[in-house]
């Protein structure tokens, strides 16, 4: 199944993140690799909240994942 | 696993090429880091929304100029907007709000974070093989919330 990282970018600049469809404790290193390398890239972030998601979270992900269109690809 | 995160930010130029750097930033030549890019980069959208151009200084209310590292003039705020790189790598946006009731220098200051944030996730979206999609959802006349949705 696809991993996904979902961003989302307030008027101020601050973050709210889903890290979805990791193995274990895959996403556990996502989610300290994104942390590091956007410091790298300037943007520094300080964690607000941290929380896994609910069984009842991740199921309804799986099933969402299974209805998603193909998405395209963005140059930066 | 999943996760549901957030987090506070700021634009902070990393040491090693705050070093790096350090001449572009005395002499105020092209930035050559990825960071300085960025920053640029995300004032270059705001002149590119609002109109205007870049400058190596702001002015007051009474018209001196202040000088700084780099400065954006818009339409809507001919005063200016300036960025200044500490020491430490802080980049700090200086302005003078006298008469801007509108709050339109601090709405300037917060595009640009935003801008910055939205360059960095997606150019580490890109870099790591995801797949990139951007939403932006207007929240007010010149305000959005930017969506940047990465599959692997």
């Amino acid at each position: 199944m696809a991993k996904v990282n979902k961003v989302i970018v307030d008027e101020k600049g601050n973050l709210q993140v889903e890290f979805s469809c990791y193995d274990g404790n895959e996403c556990r290193v996502e989610e300290e690799r994104f942390r590091r390398e956007l410091a790298e890239l300037g943007l520094a972030v300080k964690v607000d909240s941290f929380k896994p998601k609910s069984p009842q979270q991740i199921e309804a992900e799986r099933k969402t994942q299974q209805q998603r269109p193909v998405r395209r690809k963005v140059e930066t | 696993m999943s996760l549901e995160t957030s987090y506070r930010t700021a634009i902070v130029i990393p040491k090693t090429q705050l070093v790096s750097d350090a001449a572009n930033i005395k002499e105020r030549v092209r930035p050559g880091s990825a960071s300085l890019e960025n920053l640029k980069r995300a004032m270059e959208i705001v002149i590119k929304n609002r109109g205007g151009e870049f400058d190596t200084a702001y002015s007051d209310n009474e018209g001196m100029r202040k000088e700084c590292f780099l400065a954006i003039r818009t339409g809507d705020f001919p005063r200016g907007v300036g960025v200044q790189v500490d020491p430490d790598g802080q980049v700090t946006f200086h302005y003078d709000a006298y008469g801007d009731a509108a709050e339109i220098g601090r709405s300037i200051c917060d595009e640009i974070d935003q801008n910055f944030a939205v360059i960095a996730v997606m150019k580490y979206q890109n870099k790591h093989g995801f797949r990139v999609e951007v939403e932006e959802k207007p929240t007010s006349r010149n305000t959005k919330r930017v969506t940047v949705t990465g599959v692997i």
